[in-house]
């Protein structure tokens, strides 16, 4: 008997409508995640990199229920979440909490911190009256806030410490499943430390499953188990960390790690093998949605759409040049 | 031009804010110089003054909060800090130039990009719209907008933000500047989009031999980029040297907190599925509106003494180019490297 993974997210696709005129005729759709599948399982970190507009965040969100996927399935420990209504939704949301970027914006400034992370355990009835406060200050002291904090208002606390009060929130009603989206951004790098620090050992102490969705590699490196790589709504590439970043196999994959700066003065800075921007999601382009910037894009790559397809066990790449067998090739010298 | 004089000398700034909190200490006595032709970056955390040293150049601090209360800021002779405001006008824009983190605000919404590059070169080179429109297609060539005959007639918003920055990067230059200031230029792009806009801003230093001064909280964008590096703390310099000096041999405790603190990317340091823990620096920087006596550091240094919580530690050399504000500096390098 096989336990089902903590997160399935099965060929999930949201689609945005574009509205015009009076009467909101709809001209258009931004896809922002086009057929997107993975599992997250028990105490594993998943994380989801790419830049801005590639559907990480909305991923994230669907997920979490806040937006209405267009289609596909969203499976909690095995059960079928996509189209509960709010009420059948409510004990499973428990079940996944969040962490945002934004700690100053994310919590309550006329709560008191103690009132934050007590309430969702009185929201779902898992403690109340004085065991509430016991909690609260337990939960205090293992993020690392003082117990005396409990009583001070979220301007009182430095951003590190509310980015504490934030997870200590997130914890408060056992989750399963932490969503992520790029907690420490907004951080300073000695704070960040501290913070990724935190969240590696509560996940190993409650064997919590994490989202994690950064454009942060060297964050990504440290923090995940696995990595998938999104680019204009879809998965581009998915594997461990370190085949990642060894053996990346899709060119996407290899522009973004060559184009991260590197602390290392002595290093000789690599040529910038990525012109242009991003495409538009509302109009991505045909065949591979990478070929306009692809350094090795084919004929072939114009007008096909290639697969998410394994390579190697646990290694699903989504590159024509791959699926032709074109390799042992230019991509990767000693791939 | 060896001997000559250095294109910017700063000499114990202080820039003050004044809040209903008292005092803070925004920039507490920072002394730097820039060489003609010289990248020099500036790093830090967020408030440790990096931004409020480049406003206090341009003196684009707002005069009903904040205030230089001392210090000079001698740029090719002249002492910026006593110059009147129309003659700070004329050099701003001009003779120094300055980027900004945010493409998206720092952008005039309603007027095309051709004019705001054009509105410069008319008011600082003394040229007709004609030709200040000529140059505009010039500099967007020079940026890499490609196009850019048609593109000068585009309005901010319908440019992505990469593009935007290049934008900011030909207004800037648009004026043949001796030194230009770039706070956190690729801070809000995208790593793909940053890697294109450094490379450019490498490119095109070299094209016009412009000084440089790059303010980051990034050690990447450093490392690729500058010089010589400065690291400032609440509002202090701490350390300073050649930028390869620096990263090979760090000496200030914060420095060494900083480059241990970021998860490395090129270093293949874990097991498969292992996860080591990051360096922490304990502790949150602190408040600047209380005067500190000692070293800023003193309470987050694992280093420290009653010396450092009481006495302010100089800046004192440490061979080769490089200088750092650190009592116990001696035991620090004795500990061994990261």
């Amino acid at each position: 008997m096989t336990t089902p993974p903590t997160l399935e997210v099965d060929r999930l696709v949201k689609h945005f409508p574009i509205r015009k005129g009076v009467f909101g005729r709809q001209v258009g759709a931004v896809m922002a995640v086009d057929g997107v599948s993975f599992t997250v399982a028990r105490g594993e970190t998943l994380g989801l990199v790419g830049e801005s507009g590639c559907g990480k965040t909305t991923v994230g969100r669907a997920v979490l229920k806040l937006v209405e996927p267009t289609s596909g399935r969203i499976r909690i420990g095995g059960e079928d979440v996509t189209k509960l209504s709010p009420a059948k939704m409510w004990p499973h949301r428990r079940r996944i909490q969040t962490i945002f970027q934004d700690p100053y914006s994310s919590l309550n400034p006329r709560m008191s911190a103690g009132s934050i992370v007590g309430e969702p355990m009185e929201n779902f009835s898992l403690a109340s009256g004085r065991e509430v406060q016991e909690r609260v200050a337990r939960l205090f002291q293992r993020v690392g806030l003082r117990a005396e904090a409990m009583r001070k208002f979220p301007h009182e606390f430095s951003g590190g410490q509310r980015q504490r009060l934030g997870i200590a929130r997130a914890l408060a009603v056992e989750p399963e499943l932490i969503i992520a989206d790029e907690p420490v951004s907004a951080l300073d790098v000695s704070v960040q430390a501290q913070v990724l620090n935190l969240l590696i050992d509560l996940q190993d102490e409650y064997r919590l499953a994490f989202l994690f969705i950064s454009h942060d590699l060297a964050v990504m490196r440290h923090i995940s188990h696995r990595i998938a790589v999104m680019y204009l709504g879809r998965i581009v590439e998915i594997t461990d960390k370190r085949t990642l970043f060894t053996n990346p196999l899709h060119p996407y994959t290899e522009a973004l790690l060559a184009a991260a700066p590197i602390p290392d003065p002595t290093r000789k800075r690599r040529k910038v093998i990525l012109q242009g921007d991003v495409p538009s999601p509302a109009n991505p382009p045909p065949g591979c949605r990478f070929h306009t910037r692809c350094p090795h894009a084919i004929a072939m790559c114009r007008t096909d759409d290639p697969p998410l397809l394994e390579v190697a066990p646990g290694h699903h790449v989504a590159c024509l040049r791959r699926e032709i067998g074109a390799a042992p090739d230019p991509l990767t010298p000693g791939a | 031009m060896a001997d000559a004089a250095p294109l910017l000398e700063v000499t114990d700034l202080a820039c003050h804010f004044m809040t209903l909190d008292g005092v803070v200490r925004a920039v507490d006595g920072v002394s730097f110089r820039i060489e003609r032709g010289e990248t020099l970056g500036i790093v830090g955390e967020s408030g440790c003054g990096k931004s409020v040293t480049a406003l206090s150049i341009l003196r684009l601090i707002a005069k009903d909060t904040g205030r230089i209360v001392a210090g000079s800021i001698v740029f090719d002779g002249q002492d910026l800090t006593r110059l009147s405001d129309d003659r700070i006008r004329e050099l701003r824009g001009h003779r120094i130039a300055m980027i900004f983190q945010e493409p998206m605000t720092s952008l005039n919404p309603v007027l095309t990009i051709g004019v705001q590059i054009a509105e410069n070169v008319v008011q600082h080179m003394k040229l007709g719209w004609k030709a200040a429109m000529d140059r505009a297609v010039e500099m967007l060539r020079l940026v890499r907008v490609p196009d850019a005959e048609r593109r000068i007639h585009d309005y901010p918003h319908q440019l992505s933000g990469g593009m935007r920055q290049r934008v900011m990067i030909a207004i800037a230059l648009s004026c043949d500047p001796e030194l230009l200031i770039a706070d956190e230029p690729t801070t809000a792009l995208d790593v793909t989009i940053q890697a294109q806009i450094l490379e450019l801003m490498i490119e095109l230093k070299e094209k016009t031999g412009a000084a440089i001064m790059m303010i980051t909280h990034d050690l990447g964008v450093v490392a690729e980029t500058t010089q010589r590096v400065m690291v400032m703390y609440a509002g202090r310099k701490v350390e300073e040297a050649s930028v390869t000096e620096l990263f090979a041999r760090p000496l200030h405790p914060y420095t060494r907190g900083l480059m241990r603190a970021r998860p490395r990317l090129d270093v293949d340091a874990e097991e498969a599925g292992r996860r080591p823990r990051l360096q922490e620096i304990s502790g949150i920087v602190p408040a600047l509106n209380r005067a500190i006596p000692g070293c800023a550091f003193a309470p987050r240094c694992g280093f420290a003494t009653e010396q450092c919580r009481g006495q302010r530690p100089p800046l004192v050399a440490a061979g080769s180019g490089h200088a750092v504000a650190c009592w116990e500096v001696d035991r620090v390098e004795r500990s061994g490297l990261a």
